[in-house]
């Protein structure tokens, strides 16, 4: 059984199911235990609370304006020549990091890609979670985090050849979002799971 | 006695056309009834005065820039509140590789963003200190998350709104948020 924290945690988070919230809700009706708990848990995240109003020095609040408006002023003169020492360099930049990026972008696609199979069709997303993040300096939320596309608008290239239940797993549950985790990372990251993609996979054959 | 109040008009549509027809002192209302939410949610996510100021400015400029832009299919304040919210992440990983490369003694910086605190209360400006000391060790993304539903209280519907993110993305980022707040909580016992 998950240790009652994190089943604490989900529950305010509002990550379960409706299945699930019953039950907990159900059975932190009935067990003194996870009252206790629950209380617990509750007091120490309020810990982080803020007074509910801060006096501040309203003399700040008025000077905020002509300072913008200084700056803006300031801005405008030097906007000419900006232009000027910056256009040039810039639009060379764009250029190099342009052929270089379109130059790479097969190359990775295909490491991506063969990586997604595996994880999508092998793992669920707790394994996914905590194995193969475990080594990561950001953790997979953080990577959905800056994805950032809709809900609805997950997609799934033809070429990604998963299996039934991974699909409805990657459709249906709105934590399963491993695909477009994947698609966050970097290289080095990548490389990091598929390593350790490829010895647990060995390990689940061998068993 | 008499109190000079200044009334700000409330409704936005009404601002914006008004600043589009030309009429500079539209944008003083706009800053005048939003200053205060952009510096205090930069000021959450930031920790200190002198970095919230920072990025209080530089939003009121991209403001007085782009508002001309401004396509009403959001609110003012959704729209408002992403500059914010994409400005003080990007200033949280600006401030990273500066310290990295800095030689600024912590303390002086320290007493620096004490000296120009706005906040007058000590008990609430040690208030402030203690929780940025544990919001500082949250990932920025979930702090953010954090701090919209703990201290703005909006719902998952209204923060992805106002951030563009998937509620599944929130939710599994608020639980890591408060996953690591606990174990903060145990680290200090």
């Amino acid at each position: 059984m998950r240790r009652n924290e994190e089943r604490i945690l989900e529950y305010l988070s509002d990550l379960m199911s409706e299945n699930e919230r019953l039950s907990f809700e159900n059975e932190l009706a009935n067990s003194d235990e996870l009252i206790r708990e629950f209380a617990a848990i509750k007091k120490r995240l309020e810990e982080l609370n803020l007074p509910i109003s801060i006096e501040s020095d309203e003399r700040y609040f008025a000077g905020i304006l002509p300072r913008i408006k200084e700056r803006l002023d300031k801005k405008k003169n030097f906007i000419t020549w900006k232009s000027v020492y910056v256009l040039t360099p810039t639009a060379a930049a764009v250029i190099i990091l342009s052929l270089f990026f379109f130059n790479s972008k097969t190359e990775f696609d295909d490491q991506y890609k063969e990586l997604a199979n595996v994880v999508v069709n092998n793992f669920s997303d707790q394994e996914v979670s905590d194995k193969f993040f475990s080594e990561l300096e950001s953790n997979p939320a953080d990577i959905i985090y800056s994805t950032g596309s809709e809900e609805s608008s997950i997609q799934i290239p033809s070429d990604l050849e998963l299996n039934s239940d991974s699909y409805n797993r990657l459709i249906d549950n709105p934590v399963s979002e491993d695909y477009r985790t994947l698609l966050g990372l970097s290289e080095n990251e990548l490389e990091i799971i598929y390593e350790r993609v490829n010895s647990t996979t060995s390990q689940k054959v061998l068993k | 006695m008499k109190h000079n109040v200044e009334t700000v008009p409330d409704n936005d549509y009404e601002l914006i056309n008004r600043y589009l027809d030309g009429e500079e002192v539209a944008f003083n209302d706009i800053v005048k009834k939003y200053q205060k939410k952009i510096y205090w949610h930069a000021r959450q996510m930031l920790g200190n005065h002198l970095d919230a100021d920072e990025v209080t400015q530089e939003v009121l400029i991209v403001l007085y820039k782009k508002l001309k832009s401004f396509n009403f299919q959001s609110s003012l304040y959704t729209w408002i509140y992403k500059i914010v919210s994409t400005r003080s992440l990007n200033h949280i990983r600006k401030k990273k590789i500066k310290k990295f490369f800095s030689i600024d003694d912590p303390d002086n910086v320290f007493e620096l963003e004490v000296k120009h605190d706005i906040v007058e209360d000590l008990v609430n400006r040690e208030k402030l200190a203690q929780v940025k000391k544990s919001l500082d060790k949250i990932p920025p993304k979930q702090r953010e998350i954090f701090i919209m539903r703990n201290y703005e209280q909006l719902t998952y519907e209204e923060i992805a709104e106002r951030t563009g993110k998937s509620i599944g993305g929130l939710k599994a980022n608020y639980f890591y948020a408060l996953k690591k707040v606990l174990e903060l909580s145990n680290e200090k016992k």
